[in-house]
């Protein structure tokens, strides 16, 4: 360690790294916020921690079968039958497997039969990854960050071609009643991505790993190909969802949307609109 | 807690175990072995552990990588032979992007000084909370936060197409500068 550096730079570091990944004190966080927001340094510093951890949190490379196949024999057990335990940071929000399964059953039958099962998080992902059915909403000539449209009160954002995505398109869905609003948004590079907020209280089947920026928790999900985060704002359920963007990307988008109102720095999100 | 460790239960750690291995590695093979050779040392006898599961295993783990690399050590020096070529992973055919990423990442980690790459496997990878992994690498949590907070530092640069921090001191390791009032 830099012998110049004072106690108060390192308790500061410190606490960076913890509010990065979620696990700085609640009564803590808000007085840091306040001092990174008045900080470019302690922005970007914060900004760089909270890369690391979301690139390092959402690896799932599995072991290969023949090293699990030798371990299984070693251990006299099946490597593989035994639920894995999740890190720290997914054990908070893992589902038991059987709910898990009936998420993801009951959204392929809400998909074919359209209804009856509440919405999850896999279902509102499902909608952000279909095709648009309304043109794009327009620009609101009061606040050109915002869209015109708005869902449970919470309006889409613009991005616009200084964060790398336009929006091209909408759709509305209902599922047990809840409506689920999507606007899609283009690339500059021919990316495409969802944003899905679910009307009513925070949806289920939430599991993966967890990051949060700001304050605001986002969980990140693979769904097949396609990456997904989702987080809780103003009660209501957000989804973001798209192929072959990574989940950095995907959290600074959302980021930026969240802080918007607070007119926060969101200096991360230009570093990833190379993945438009 | 001091319990027997059931050599069944030690499955469900096998692929975070992997990964953290090829962390320390950086090679998909020398992760594969460490692992196997890393079960094979703690399945030799009955142990009793205190404490996580995987923070045992994280001791494990690492103590098998030093023993690992003082035996090579030892071995002559000889060129490559036609094993040490890394066979292809017929996974990156179905992910090539994704595979890419998570290559990219992991050998990042495993060039990072020996220190700051322990408390990112123990933290990050094999997600162990601070106080397990000081336990697990004998060391202070306020060092494991501070090794952390550089490891990731470097991570994110090396990883990043970005110019350095705006601002920011550009010697390696350093934080922000600016002190807090």
């Amino acid at each position: 360690m830099d012998e110049n550096m004072t106690d108060e730079q390192t308790q500061t570091e410190d606490e960076l790294t913890r509010l990065a990944d979620g696990t700085l004190p609640a009564d803590r966080q808000a007085a840091l916020l306040a001092q990174v927001r008045q900080s470019p340094e302690l922005t970007a510093a914060l900004a760089e921690q909270e890369r690391a951890v979301t690139m390092l949190r959402a690896l799932d490379e599995p072991a290969p079968a023949a090293l699990r196949a030798h371990v299984e024999e070693l251990t006299g057990a099946g490597a593989g039958a035994a639920p894995g335990r999740a890190p720290r940071w997914r054990r908070a929000v893992v589902l038991p497997g059987a709910t898990a399964l009936a998420a993801a059953v009951a959204a392929v039958v809400i998909l074919v039969s359209g209804g009856g099962a509440a919405p999850t998080v896999p279902v509102a992902a499902r909608f952000a990854l279909a095709s648009a059915t309304l043109p794009a909403p327009a620009v609101d000539p009061d606040q050109a960050q915002n869209l015109t449209l708005t869902a449970a009160g919470i309006p889409f954002p613009t991005w616009g071609p200084q964060k790398g995505w336009t929006a091209d398109g909408a759709r509305t869905d209902t599922v047990d009643g809840r409506k689920i609003t999507t606007v899609f948004y283009k690339g500059r590079n021919g990316g495409r991505i969802g944003y899905a907020i679910t009307d009513g209280a925070p949806l289920t089947g939430v599991h993966g790993h967890t990051v949060t920026r700001d304050g605001v928790r986002f969980t990140l999900q693979q769904s097949g190909p396609a990456r997904l985060i989702s987080w809780v704002r103003s009660g209501h359920t957000c989804v973001i969802a798209g192929r072959s963007v990574p989940y950095a990307a995907l959290v600074a988008l959302a980021t930026a949307d969240e802080s918007q109102e607070s007119m926060s720095s969101a200096s991360n999100v230009t570093a990833h609109s190379e993945y438009a | 807690v001091v319990r027997r460790l059931d050599p069944k239960s030690l499955g469900q750690h096998l692929d975070a175990l992997y990964r953290a291995a090829w962390a320390l590695c950086g090679s998909r093979e020398d992760a594969e072995d460490l692992v196997q050779e890393t079960f094979a040392r703690v399945l030799a006898r009955p142990r009793v552990i205190r404490g996580d599961e995987r923070g045992y295993l994280m001791r494990a783990l690492r103590n098998t990588f030093y023993s690992r690399l003082r035996t090579a050590s030892r071995r002559p020096q000889t060129g490559p032979s036609l094993d040490d070529m890394q066979a292809p992973d017929p996974r990156r055919t179905r992910q090539p992007e994704r595979a890419a990423e998570v290559t990219e990442i992991l050998e990042a980690i495993a060039e990072l000084p020996e220190d700051f790459r322990m408390a990112i496997v123990a933290v990050d990878i094999l997600g162990l909370s601070y106080g397990e992994a000081a336990k697990a690498l004998d060391t202070r949590e306020a060092t494991i936060t501070t090794r952390l907070y550089r490891a990731r530092q470097r991570i994110a640069r090396q990883l990043s197409d970005e110019p350095a921090s705006p601002g920011g001191d550009t010697r390696e390791g350093s934080g922000p500068k600016r002190s807090l009032a």
